[in-house]
């Protein structure tokens, strides 16, 4: 009786709510899956493997279309590609063994030269490619003999090997001929059927693959950009395997009886920046760390993400990170301390701050930060919020031009702390925090390969982090996902989102 | 008459460099595309290779008057994005566009012509109220709630059209309805009220005193006359819809070239941009054409050649 | 008699037309002692919770609760008052604007037409969001500024709409006659043309009052717009698109919000329209 309006909302819509389980199209074949069907939420740009950095989609595709000399699992370890195995000769040598024998499909070898023409390419200014960022410390590649090249840095680069599983490599001579943003010629599992940009991808088996026989003959990669369609698409049972949803949708999906949804912790770490360049956060820790003990980090994750997420240990990397800190733990919800702390700093009448937030990029980003505005208004901190978009706002951030505080998140596709850690580090542009000690451990860190010295330097520069607080530690937002009854992808963390990490079943 | 079109196509011409040189110093202050295209953790000196590369670093004017020369032989440079001709990479995506607009345009028109008419004719009874009422929820529903709607309906429940894509008629359907109900709403507002002002007019009331059939004088002389408004706002329909309809795109994952120049709004892949706007100017100046024609069809009082 | 139906039934709706209006202004002045719950106050644990119906309760929400856990009508009432302004505002100067210049270039025709024509042209190519943004890059976001901009993309069809008509009437015996007897251009354009354009106008103006509302929606996501927390309609749409599926009642109360305006300000449009009508008061 109380609730009218609900029979009525369900009256309204019951066709289009109420009875997903009854349709068809889930139907389940008998024979082996021989298709799989993958939903992306973004266009696939290009299929150049060195002028993109996105890793979720066109870095993705061409991981299928080409091998890399190391690749990361779905269990983040590095596993042997086209390098059987690899170690450093010293500080700013590499050394990798190739797999013998392997060809392209015009019948172009891949061995040591292709790699150094590879590398070549990859820092030829005039080649525009967009990798550059990544290996800034590469210096070149020398051929030993056919099936042996080693890799010599400028400076010590402890993490070239993870940074290794995202350079695809291109055969030489078909390259200069042909243009691979929309062809490709691959040493990968799979070979380019179909590229219609902003619709599908289609992609077959190759005939003869160098490693592991593909468990699929086929896979279609699906544009499909609003991620309401996504789901529905999965239900209609047209798509097997969707991320990047509404966590709220999770339910829904598992309701449905159709599919299966979850959610995985990501990488990429949410928090809000404070400008420690100018008042009221310059040189007051103190205001920094109150502001940390108002936000009940839990519950958000809690009640927007229905428990999915991880609520970050007070510092930037999580548990997939090399060079964890495991003796830190996630700043409490404490707003009677915040309060406490608030009136130590200074401002026992509380402040006004401003506060940015970056539209389109990240997940539920104005609820997030309508949430903070509201619990950092219980300890008397008045947040005006600033909405803009994301190409706005990074332009004017990156000059320096950022307000008191600003909602994002940063993740480093190798999953090292060095890459990572270099984005505080007092002269990097994405830094509003100038502190010369811990600029000096990233660097020295990053300037070795010995692991254990490594891992002691990252411990005590994630110690400094957590005191100081350049920022409030926010959370991991999570990576939602969900697939048909026919597949088992096997999750990851990181953005990667391959057909060959999944199962038929 | 072949002089008028050549001169309005002069005109055009004109039109689509001064839209142009507008969007070209535009673009570049909405954004930077070096932040956008390179990854994270970039260096000062990396973005500043990259824009060198790319010749944003030179000035305004001199990147200007390259970009006039190389346009003016259909050169609109590469797309950052997708490392190819940037016109190549929006003439791709015209054919989803077009077929796509002109469904919908011609199911549009026609739902939303006859619902006019016969709300027009029927005053204060039960049939123009159902039309009006279609003609409301037309007009006032947002695109992306009925799309989703449609989808959970006939793509999860019903399973009868596919949940978006490009390809198949019955891909077509679902957004060519949605963008359709949309349409006829406009058509059919502006038809019935443009009837029934000239269905009072005197001409009319003398047409009946003349004794002619009825159904003659509503062909003929309330029909063309009520007409002008619905054909300029059906050409102004048309333009916006081949500029992309870029929610109705976007919800039916359909490859128009609206979501392509939002996206290369986003990331400020400025040779696309260009590109796209050209041909949507291009677009709006031709359909404006046609509809400034038409107008001497209806009425043949309206002179244009002047 | 019939006739005399017609016009009951055309002036009941007028009148139904015109309590909608007036309600709705009524509500978005009274707003903040109407609304039954603090729109702003965030409510975590309530959050998507679906629209219940009871008078005893305090912790009931009629059209259920948004994405982090606030009342929906309490937002739908509080935000009118700036949709309301926002709204009106961009189509009244956008109207003014087109009409006033699809008046002169339909009316004088030569280059001031094939400027003013050729301006909305460029003003139609202009992806919407590109506008939007360079507006944001040199004026800055404000609600101001969002007007500016929902105006600026209305008032072409204004524009083009009045020309098409006046091209057609300005050839028209009256207007030729008023000519004949010596009026000058002022008073043709506004005695004789503008009375019957006006009908055209006045559904453009309805339309663009729907449109508005749901482009609103649109630039939110660009942060041209009202800053949160404070509600919208447009806003609200928005916030809700993702969860169509879901939590229906965010994005389909606003949704009904905005029909029921619309509706409003139609009939009131179509009543106005027979009202002013010079050519009916023979027949009334």
């Amino acid at each position: 009786m109380t609730r009218i309006f609900r029979s009525f909302g369900m009256g309204l819509l019951a066709v289009a709510l109420a009875g997903v389980a009854m349709a068809p199209g889930a139907a389940q074949s008998a024979e082996p899956k021989s298709t799989v069907t993958v939903g992306l939420a973004a266009n696939v740009n290009t299929l150049d493997p060195h002028r993109t950095a996105t890793v979720g989609t066109d870095l993705s595709v061409i991981s299928q279309l080409y091998s890399p000399l190391i690749v990361r699992g779905p269990d983040m370890k590095l596993k042997p590609a086209l390098a059987k195995s690899w170690h450093a000769v010293d500080d700013l040598t590499w050394r990798f063994d190739l797999v013998p024998d392997v060809t392209f499909a015009n019948g172009e070898k891949m061995d040591a030269a292709a790699v150094k023409w590879n590398i070549e390419r990859l820092l030829d200014p005039n080649q525009k490619t967009r990798l550059q960022a990544w290996f800034g410390a590469l210096k070149e590649a020398r051929v030993i003999d056919p099936t042996t090249v080693e890799l010599v840095t400028k400076k010590p680069f402890p993490a070239l090997a993870y940074q290794l599983s995202m350079l695809f490599m291109l055969p030489p001579k078909w390259s200069e001929q042909h243009n691979p943003a929309v062809e490709a010629m691959g040493t990968g599992p799979y070979d380019l059927v179909e590229f219609l940009s902003g619709d599908h991808l289609e992609l077959r088996a190759k005939e003869s693959y160098w490693g592991e026989k593909p468990k699929f003959e086929k896979v279609v990669y699906r544009i499909v950009p609003e991620a309401s369609t996504r789901v529905a698409a999965l239900l209609a049972g047209e798509i097997d395997l969707i991320t990047g949803f509404p966590p709220t949708e999770i339910k829904r999906i598992n309701d449905s009886g159709r599919a299966e949804a979850g959610a995985v912790a990501s990488t990429r770490n949410m928090f809000i920046r404070f400008n420690t360049k100018k008042p009221p956060f310059k040189g007051n820790p103190k205001l920094r760390l109150a502001l940390n003990y108002a936000i009940d980090k839990k519950a958000i994750v809690e009640s927007l993400w229905t428990g999915f997420g991880s609520v970050s240990d007070c510092n930037a990397l999580s548990k997939s990170y090399f060079g964890y800190n495991p003796d830190l733990k996630p700043i409490p919800y404490d707003p009677a301390k915040a309060k406490r702390l608030l009136a130590d700093a200074g401002y026992p009448n509380g402040l006004d701050v401003d506060l940015e937030v970056p539209l389109g990029r990240y997940l539920q980003a104005p609820d997030i930060a309508q949430i903070v505005a509201a619990q950092l208004g219980d300890i008397g901190v008045r947040v005006k919020l600033v909405e803009e978009e994301f190409g706005v706002w990074i332009k004017k951030a990156y000059q320096g031009g950022q307000s008191h505080m600003a909602y994002l998140g940063f993740a480093w596709p190798t999953l090292d702390a060095d890459g990572m850690l270099q984005l505080w580090t007092k002269d990097n542009p994405n830094s509003y925090w100038e502190n010369e000690t811990f600029t000096t451990i990233v660097n020295e860190a990053g300037s070795t390969t010995d692991e254990a010295k490594r891992l002691q330097l990252y411990k005590k520069a994630t110690e400094i982090m957590c005191e100081d607080s350049p920022n409030l530690w926010m959370f991991f937002q999570p990576i939602t996902w969900a697939q048909s009854k026919s597949v088992d992808w096997q999750k990851r963390g990181d953005d990667w989102f391959r057909a060959t990490d999944i199962l038929p079943r | 008459m072949s002089r008028y079109v050549l001169f309005r196509l002069g005109e055009a011409l004109i039109s689509v460099w001064g839209l142009l040189t507008i969007i070209f110093v535009a673009a570049r202050l909405t954004g930077d595309p070096a932040l956008l295209m390179l990854p994270i953790g970039s260096t000062e000196a990396q973005l500043a290779e990259f824009r060198h590369q790319m010749g944003f670093d030179r000035p305004l004017w001199e990147q200007y008057v390259t970009f006039l020369i190389n346009a003016v032989q259909g050169d609109f440079g590469e797309s950052l994005l997708h490392q190819r001709p940037a016109m190549e990479v929006v003439l791709e995506r015209f054919p989803a566009t077009l077929q796509l607009a002109l469904t919908a345009l011609v199911m549009g028109a026609v739902i939303g012509l006859v619902t006019g008419f016969v709300a027009a004719l029927k005053r204060g009874t039960i049939l123009e109220l159902l039309a009006m009422t279609l003609a409301l929820l037309g007009q006032a529903t947002p695109i992306f709630w009925l799309g989703v709607v449609l989808i959970l309906v006939f793509a999860v429940q019903l399973g009868w059209l596919p949940a978006g894509g490009y390809g198949t008629l019955a891909h077509l359907v679902l957004p060519a309805i949605t963008l359709a109900l949309f349409i006829s709403a406009s058509i059919a507002r502006l038809l019935r009220s443009s009837m029934i002002e000239i269905l009072k007019e005197n001409y009319i009331r003398t047409a009946f005193a003349k004794g002619l059939i009825i159904r003659r004088i509503h062909m003929h002389h309330t029909a063309r006359n009520a007409l002008i408004p619905v054909v300029t706002m059906l050409g102004i329909l048309a333009g916006e819809l081949l500029s992309g309809a870029v929610v109705a795109e976007t919800i039916y994952s359909w490859p128009g070239v609206g979501s392509l120049i939002i996206l290369a709004v986003q990331s400020k892949d400025f040779p696309v941009v260009q590109a796209g706007v050209a041909i949507i100017s291009l677009n709006f100046i031709l359909i404006n054409l046609v509809v400034d024609l038409t107008y001497g069809l209806l009425d043949p009082r309206i002179r244009i050649e002047r | 008699m019939k006739r005399f139906l017609h016009h009951l039934v055309a002036s009941r709706a007028g009148l139904f037309g015109a309590i909608c209006v007036v309600l709705f202004v009524a509500v978005s002045i009274g707003a903040p002692i109407l609304a039954p719950k603090d729109p702003l106050k965030i409510n975590l644990a309530d959050r998507l919770a679906s629209p219940t119906l009871s008078l005893s309760t305090v912790g009931n929400y009629p059209l259920g609760t948004d994405q982090i856990g606030r009342d929906i009508l309490s937002r739908i009432i509080s935000g009118s008052r700036v949709t309301l302004i926002v709204a009106a505002t961009a189509v009244l100067l956008g109207g003014a604007m087109g009409i006033s210049l699809g008046l002169v270039a339909g009316y004088f025709g030569g280059w001031i037409e094939r400027i003013i024509m050729r301006l909305a042209d460029l003003q139609l190519s202009i992806p919407l969001l590109l506008f939007a943004l360079i507006v944001i890059a040199v004026l800055g976001p404000s609600l101001v500024n969002l007007v500016i901009v929902l105006a600026l993309t209305g008032w072409t069809r204004f524009a083009r709409i009045t020309r098409g008509e006046v091209l057609s009437l300005r050839e028209r015996e009256f207007v030729l006659s008023a000519k004949g007897a010596g009026a000058g251009h002022l008073r043709i354009l506004f005695r004789h043309i503008l009375p019957n354009v006006l009908t055209a106008a006045i559904v453009v103006a309805t339309l663009e009052l729907a449109r508005v509302v749901i482009l609103e929606s649109a630039l939110s996501f660009l942060g041209l717009g009202v800053q949160p927390p404070n509600a919208s309609w447009g806003r609200m749409l928005a916030d809700g698109r993702e969860y169509v599926a879901t939590a229906w009642w965010l994005s389909t109360f606003p949704g009904v919000a905005i029909v029921l305006i619309v509706l409003g300000v139609n009939l009131l449009g179509d009543w106005m329209r027979d009202f002013f009508d010079p050519k009916l008061s023979g027949v009334r």
